[in-house]
């Protein structure tokens, strides 16, 4: 079975400025991917962000060498680590655990600035929605049903079969010839045969390209996501008035296929990320550690 | 006389050529998107090479398959049902089922005396992908295909996944490493889960006989999956070697016909 | 080129049809009507209020909305998701209801809110939530049109009780839209409706008993145009008694004169359901195999409540009650119309109903049935796979497909089921007429 197209990279990164302070650790064990971020003084120093195995902890501990490594630091100068996600439990080296929405909401205001007031975290198998007051605190939040999880992984299924890279799936859906339905609005299982039968030949004038399957299936993620998006704030969704603007975390804020389809849904533009906006969870945990050194 | 069968399937093209009653060839790739059409006509000429023969030498090709209607270079193709029941014949003479599992689908074909298709059965939504759902979990746990083919269900020793829906069975799985049970506690479990999907499926019209069933498709590889499934639904399956090319080899049979 | 092996041609009727169709959705479109949730068949009063009241049914609407925009009617269910309402729910209740959440309709005009509901519940998940998105909206009147049903062998004093208990309901429904919305009941024009309906099922019969000949001088798609108009179009009696004769003589003339629906016809498949309204191209593409559909006990609901004879004739089931009986009062009328104790809906079995799956088969001489298995609402799967375990023992080849509901297009997997039905026909050793 072909693996590598639906494996997006890596990455490892350091601002290689000096930095003052007291380093501090977060890390967001997903149950997809694991961020480790270094901070300091409320300065992003390096960071790791790599898939999970079958052994969460030690793709915690992985993510924290290579954060460590790229910063040129050692586990000792680190003060304290919080660990938030899914598998924060399995973070061994962890001083203290954090839950995932409170993380995400002060990590939202570090990666979008102080006008964000709502957050779709869109998971490899959840969907988060998260309102925040215009000061430090959460609203309201609701998260994917069971049913119509592993959205993200389904994506992955899908760049492997088609065998096209996973970081460029999003882009080319967005040049569909056609503006296709999504190919199930109830769940990614149903979504990769549908779309997968979409290359198969109906009537004649129902030939898809393969940005018109992409299309398709990336419509079918969006729609999901606007489920938990929209119970936040139940109004016409046509002109869902989310009180402000909208940022976009986790894995599937990468991919433009997905983001640009809930915008057009929901009529507005996303808030642009300073920073990588998968660490987001990792940044919210980091920075709770700083407060536990530097309690306000 | 030789006779081509083309199967594309959802994840791998598989080809067999035929040279009247044996195998001449036999290659499997994968099929990847629109291009399949182009790749299963690379892999057959690849195929005729191994068998020795050209193009002009294949008296018929027929493709089959989700993929059949891109093999523009075949000279027809036939559903899966029917290369399935062909199949099943070859490999037992007086077989009265098939049951193919692949990376996507499920099939039973009932067979009458004539050899004739008398009734199928393709899986619900809800079973689709048991063969890639395996893979992507042996890759998440960290097991070749081969290693979880040999993780019996018993290792699971009581811990289960959802056996409804593999959406919710990835999640269950998931959890379970989360709170520490060991991966091949979950390989088993997951295998499990599998194979009380197939046992419903293979209850949805005619139940095969238990002595005249072949079974096919590439999930028949799996041991563990096979041998529980022959325990739980009490069907003693015939399985032949290399069994994924059973569809494919149905096509070459029919293309004989 | 299809090698023909019946002479064809198109209806005469359609514009006939379509002009009805258009009177009637213009007559609702006048805001000077109350308007009211509920089912025109369950709720055969509503004739009585005509000056004042329409009723709007949500099925239709639905429906309509599935087979003409994709877009908005997903944009509707999503509006109804996310106030909680389970997207399991049947798709026509959602497309529907969630427009009402939109605020307004598929044309873009604003949403025809209702007045009132008059829900009926059935054997069914969605009949029971039916109306539960519009009684949420806003505190309107509501009643419950009871639609008792018990399996098993038939009681008949348990079947007076409940014919009393229905009439019980009609009237006190009658008199309380009276005395709340303060107008008055035409009984006369009520007793008028009930002979109508028991004229257009007569009709209906006529229909049904010409679609039993090979070949079928009307297929099931043809019928979707046709097997609401005398539910939808209470607009004037004559006028649709005057329809469905033309039309019946039409059909008839079709029959004695051998012309078919389909001209490849060389075998006659059944259904169970309504169809997805959003892919009734597979009609068409069924056709190149020269398999024709002669319809489902839903798409024969006109004719009312039938039974197939032992000569395997169709005809009326006989509780029928005679149409010279006496009608005096309101109740007279209401007994009339309520002839029957246990639901008529399609919804299986020997017992329920005197019209099995396999009687049907039996009746229009299918040769095989598609089986949809929706997820959710208009019976859902409720006893499909068993209903096809039977038709299996007939020898009928039963095609099973999925998808959400005949309202919501999502999940059908259009090309997933052209798929099963080149395996199901070609299987069978049916290859295709021609290259479609």
């Amino acid at each position: 079975m072909v693996k590598e197209f639906g494996a997006w990279p890596e990455t490892v990164w350091a601002s290689g400025d000096r930095f003052g302070g007291t380093p501090v650790c977060g890390t967001d064990v997903g149950t997809t991917s694991v961020q480790a971020v270094i901070m300091s003084d409320g300065a992003l120093v390096a960071y790791a962000n790599l898939r999970c195995g079958y052994d969460f902890g030690e793709a915690a501990e992985t993510a924290l060498t290579r954060a460590l490594k790229a910063a040129g630091l050692s586990r000792g100068d680190i003060k304290t680590c919080r660990a938030t996600g899914f598998g924060r439990r399995r973070a061994a080296f962890a001083d203290a655990t954090a839950e995932e929405i409170t993380c995400h909401g002060l990590g939202a205001r570090y990666v979008f600035g102080p006008d964000v007031r709502t957050v779709a975290d869109l998971g490899g198998q959840r969907t988060k929605a998260i309102r925040l007051y215009d000061w430090d605190r959460v609203r309201d939040f609701k998260i994917s049903d069971k049913c119509a999880a592993g959205m993200g992984r389904g994506i992955e299924r899908i760049a492997n079969l088609l065998e096209i890279p996973i970081s460029e799936i999003g882009e080319r859906s967005l040049s569909a010839e056609k503006d296709p339905e999504p190919a199930s609005t109830t769940c990614c299982n149903f979504m990769y045969p549908e779309t997968m039968g979409l290359l198969r030949q109906g009537f004649r004038e129902d030939e898809y390209s393969e940005n018109d399957v992409l299309a398709a299936a990336m419509f079918t993620v969006a729609w999901r996501a606007l489920g938990t998006i929209g119970k936040l704030s139940p109004l016409d969704i046509g002109e869902i008035s989310l009180d402000g603007a909208l940022g976009f975390t986790g894995g599937l804020a990468k991919n433009p296929g997905v983001t640009k389809r809930i915008e057009r849904e929901l009529g507005l533009s996303a808030l642009p990320a300073k920073y990588d906006p998968r660490l987001t969870g990792a940044i919210g945990a980091a920075l709770l550690a700083e407060r536990d050194i530097n309690p306000r | 006389m030789y006779t081509a069968g083309i199967d594309i399937g959802l994840e791998n093209i598989k080809i067999v050529i035929l040279k009247d009653a044996s195998v001449a060839a036999s290659l499997t790739a994968p099929s990847g998107g629109k291009e399949r059409g182009k790749r299963a006509e690379a892999l057959y000429d690849e195929a005729l090479l191994r068998a020795g023969v050209s193009r002009n030498g294949i008296h018929r090709t027929l493709a089959t398959g989700a993929g059949k209607f891109d093999a523009d270079f075949a000279d027809g193709n036939i559903v899966e049902e029917i290369a399935d029941a062909a199949a099943a014949r070859y490999f037992l003479k007086d077989a009265s089922a098939a049951v193919d599992i692949g990376a996507d689908q499920t099939r039973v074909v009932s067979i009458g005396a004539d050899g004739a298709v008398t009734e199928t059965v393709r899986n619900q939504k809800c079973m689709a992908g048991l063969g890639l759902a395996l893979e992507y979990m042996a890759e998440r746990l960290d097991f070749s295909i081969e290693e979880i083919s040999l993780i019996p269900p018993e290792r699971a020793e009581g811990v289960t996944v959802n056996d409804g829906c593999p959406v919710f069975a990835e999640l269950d799985a998931l959890e379970l490493l989360n709170i520490g049970v060991p991966r091949d506690a979950v390989a088993g479990a997951v295998t499990r889960m599998t194979v009380v999907r197939l046992n419903s499926v293979l209850r949805d019209k005619d139940f095969p006989d238990r002595n005249r069933t072949v079974l096919t498709g590439g999930v028949a590889k799996n041991r563990a999956v096979t041998d529980a499934l022959k325990a739980l639904s009490g069907i003693d399956f015939v399985i032949p070697e290399s069994p994924e090319y059973g569809t494919a080899l149905g096509a070459a049979l029919k293309a004989a016909d | 080129m299809i090698k023909q092996r019946w002479e064809t041609r198109p209806l005469e009727i359609w514009d006939r049809a379509k002009e009805l169709r258009a009177k009637w959705q213009k007559s609702i479109d006048n805001r000077q009507h109350l308007l009211a949730q509920g089912n025109t068949v369950e709720s055969d009063w509503s004739p009585g209020f005509e000056k004042y009241l329409k009723i709007v049914e949500d099925n239709p609407v639905g429906a309509f909305m599935a087979s003409k925009s994709h877009s908005f009617a997903r944009r509707a269910r999503l509006a109804s998701e996310v106030r909680g309402w389970g997207r399991e729910l049947c798709g026509y209740v959602n497309n529907c209801w969630g427009a009402q959440f939109l605020g307004r309709d598929m044309d873009g005009g604003p949403f025809p809110y209702r007045d009132m509901c008059v829900p009926f519940p059935d054997v069914c998940d969605q009949h029971l939530k039916r109306g539960q998105q519009c009684m949420d909206l806003s505190p309107i009147p509501r009643w419950g049109g009871d639609m008792p049903i018990y399996p098993g062998e038939r009681d008949p004093k348990r079947d007076e009780e409940m014919i009393e208990h229905r009439v019980y309901c009609n009237l006190k429904i009658i008199a309380d839209i009276e005395r709340i919305f303060g107008i008055e009941f035409d009984d006369e024009r009520f007793v008028e409706n009930i002979k109508l309906r028991e004229k257009l099922s007569a009709y209906g019969l006529r229909i049904s008993q010409l679609m039993t000949q090979v070949p079928t001088p009307l297929s099931a798609k043809d019928l979707y145009s046709f097997y609401t108009l005398g539910d939808l179009t209470k607009l004037n009696p004559e006028e649709i008694n005057d329809f469905w004769k033309s039309f019946v003589d039409e059909v008839q003339w079709r029959a004695d004169n051998r012309i078919a629906a389909v001209g490849g016809e060389r075998y006659r498949y059944m259904e169970a359901h309504p169809p997805a309204w959003y892919y009734l191209k597979y009609y068409r593409y069924l056709e190149s195999y020269g398999a024709v559909c002669i319809g489902s006990q839903y798409s024969h609901i006109m004719s009312g409540t039938l039974e197939v004879k032992e000569d395997g004739s169709l005809a009326h089931r006989d509780v029928t009650p005679p149409a010279d009986k006496p009608i005096r009062t309101r109740e007279d009328a209401v007994r009339q119309w309520i002839t029957e104790a246990r639901g008529n809906r399609f919804k299986d079995d020997e017992y329920c109903r005197k019209w099995a799956i396999t009687d049907f088969a039996r009746g229009f001489k299918a040769d095989g049935a598609i089986m949809a298995l929706w997820r959710c609402g208009v019976g859902c799967t409720l006893t499909r796979k068993e209903q096809a375990l039977r038709l299996s023992e007939m020898g009928l080849r039963v095609l099973h497909c999925e998808g959400s509901q005949p309202g919501d297009r999502t999940d059908m997997d259009e090309h997933g089921f052209l798929d099963r039905i080149d395996a199901w026909m070609e299987s069978q050793g049916l290859e295709k007429l021609d290259d479609r």
